[in-house]
């Protein structure tokens, strides 16, 4: 991995962030910043990244 | 900022400045031309009134605090036109303005002058004089004892435990007297209503504001068990129920940002018409705390709400971050109750329509505003039925950042790629007083056994279904409940729907055992 990837925490941090955005935007009916086809590329890119370091994303 | 007389010229001008200012900001139909008018106007006044030398100066600065927009090119502005047109507000700003300078309002005259963030140029779903039009004594009485038949209907636990009912609950805290209660009912009428008039003035999305009533009754019985852990007093238990009952009470997802500043120009609204009037030290206190309410979640507030907002401003990324970092460590970067910020970052707040971000100061009001925040973090995040409202915002049908493979990822998950309502807690518990801590504790481990029992008896009623109703997810567990739930597959998706909707009815019934 060259040292401008980011990390598997940071990319699992990414996520959570993305997630929280959706879920206080949903909660609070405000705009949703996460609704967009670029963040959605993001996150499903964040996945992928992850799941191929043998990272499974949904692990709770 | 240092209280100002009721009684000399320059408090009644510069409280006839803060009514006209709430009227307009309030006024879904007033112009940059309005507000230049209103300055216009307030400037003869104070001519008129002979205000000279630093009296003069002090007002102007006050005009240039309310009236930004204004003066937001000091070089244009040199005061009112020769013969321009006095009071041009329809009729709204004068009539505010002296229901806020006299008889029984002078209180909220006081109020608005000592309070410096009590502004926002973002709107309210509606005028305040749409949401809470005054009513007369018939109708008052009318919505009140509406109102005691529905709190009769919410069921409780009672301040020693046992089953209760919210109105008696109410009418049992202890030291609150009768004058007290009626003034407590008349108001939370009001603000029932101000619910409906907001649904009627903005039906989208549908059933936000009956969500947002329910809300005020569930805050309304937290804020007694928390006026006991913080050993309040009568009259400042009174005060924490009021600025529970307003910090939401305007509410709507276009002013979601500024809803404490829109509450809190709404209690001043209406409590400077109750009767008997509240002394403007008891107002203030009620005005401060639903003003610093909106701490919390600080992590939500700071690094998703407003870093959200601000960068679909376009605003510059150093700055978003600066300012997310302060709203997210809501006890550092303060300063007489309100977050220090750099020129450049109210430059950017400013595009946002927060001119301020109040946070929980010291002061004779501190023990009312941190119950508040206590009152609101136990409904929303330390009790079942604030876990059903998260439940319900995941799995099928949600964005795909909530889509997660399992219900009780949704609940109780603390993994970090994750959302979850016990994640929500923890963000939460940073701005929990430690007097209500305990409560605040108790509450996870009641939600906690809570979600245990829902997911027996979730097992239980899928027992109980046809099992042609049930679909057999990876290693034969049951989608969504103990097997992931694979997104991609119709019938397990519209067996998780009914899976979702009986958990979230399941944890909204624990909320009353």
């Amino acid at each position: 991995m060259s040292g401008t990837e980011p990390s598997t925490d940071d990319l699992l941090a990414r996520r959570g962030e993305l997630c929280a955005a959706a879920q206080l935007a949903a909660l609070e009916g405000i705009v949703d910043v996460t609704d967009s086809d670029e963040a959605r590329a993001e996150f499903n890119a964040i996945d992928a990244a992850l799941i191929a370091r043998g990272v499974d994303p949904h692990a709770g | 900022m240092a209280a100002v007389s009721s009684h000399s010229p320059v408090a009644a001008l510069e409280a006839r400045a803060v009514a006209l200012s709430l009227a307009l900001a309030g006024s879904a139909g007033a112009s940059a031309v309005d507000r230049r008018s209103a300055v216009d106007d307030l400037q003869r006044a104070a001519s008129a009134d002979g205000l000279a030398g630093p009296a003069l100066q002090g007002f102007h600065q006050r005009l240039q605090q309310l009236f930004p927009d204004v003066f937001v090119d000091a070089t244009r502005y040199s005061g009112p036109e020769k013969g321009a047109v006095a009071a041009r507000f329809g009729g709204v700003g004068d009539a505010v303005g002296k229901q806020f300078s006299t008889g029984t309002s002078d209180a909220g005259a006081i109020v608005g002058a000592r309070l410096g963030t009590l502004l926002s140029s973002t709107a309210p779903p509606a005028p305040l004089a749409v949401l809470f039009p005054p009513r007369g004594s018939a109708k008052a009485a009318a919505a009140r004892q509406a109102l005691m038949t529905d709190l009769a209907g919410v069921p409780v636990r009672g301040a020693d435990g046992a089953s209760s009912t919210l109105l008696d609950k109410l009418q049992r805290h202890p030291g609150l007297s009768p004058t007290q209660h009626r003034r407590i009912l008349d108001v939370v009428a009001t603000i029932k209503a101000g619910y409906d008039n907001a649904e009627a003035a903005m039906p989208k999305p549908p059933g936000y504001q009956q969500v947002n009533w329910k809300h005020t009754r569930l805050e309304l019985d937290r804020v007694l068990d928390v006026a006991i852990a913080h050993g309040l007093s009568p009259k400042d238990t009174e005060s924490a129920i009021l600025a529970s009952a307003f910090s939401d009470s305007v509410k709507a997802p276009s002013n979601f940002i500024a809803h404490n500043v829109h509450g809190a120009q709404a209690a001043l609204y209406v409590l400077s018409r109750s009767v008997p009037a509240l002394s403007a030290d008891q107002l203030e206190d009620v005005t401060r705390a639903i003003l610093e309410h909106q701490v919390g979640p600080p992590g939500f507030m700071g690094q998703v709400a407003m870093r959200g907002i601000l960068k679909a401003k376009g605003a510059d990324a150093a700055v978003v971050d600066s300012i997310a970092s302060k709203i997210a460590r809501p006890f550092d970067h303060q300063h007489d109750g309100a977050v220090v910020f750099s020129a450049d970052e109210h430059r950017a707040l400013a595009t946002v329509g927060v001119p301020a971000w109040t946070v929980p100061g010291t002061g004779r009001h501190q023990a009312i505003a941190r119950a508040v925040i206590d009152a609101d973090s136990l409904v929303n995040y330390a009790c079942p039925d604030g876990w059903a409202k998260l439940a319900a915002l995941h799995g099928p049908d949600q964005p795909v950042f909530l889509q997660e493979p399992l219900l009780r990822h949704a609940l109780t998950s603390l993994a970090p790629g994750h959302a979850s309502a016990r994640k929500s807690f923890d963000d939460a518990r940073a701005v929990v007083s430690d007097a209500a801590r305990p409560l605040y504790d108790q509450g996870l481990a009641r939600t906690e056994a809570a979600v245990a029992r829902v997911e027996l008896a979730l097992q239980r009623w899928v027992v109980a279904l046809p099992a042609t109703e049930v679909p057999v997810g990876a290693g034969g567990g049951v989608p969504y409940l103990s097997a992931p739930l694979n997104y991609s597959d119709a019938v397990e998706v519209d067996f998780a729907r009914r899976l979702r909707d009986e958990a979230v009815r399941l944890l909204r019934a624990e909320e009353q055992t």
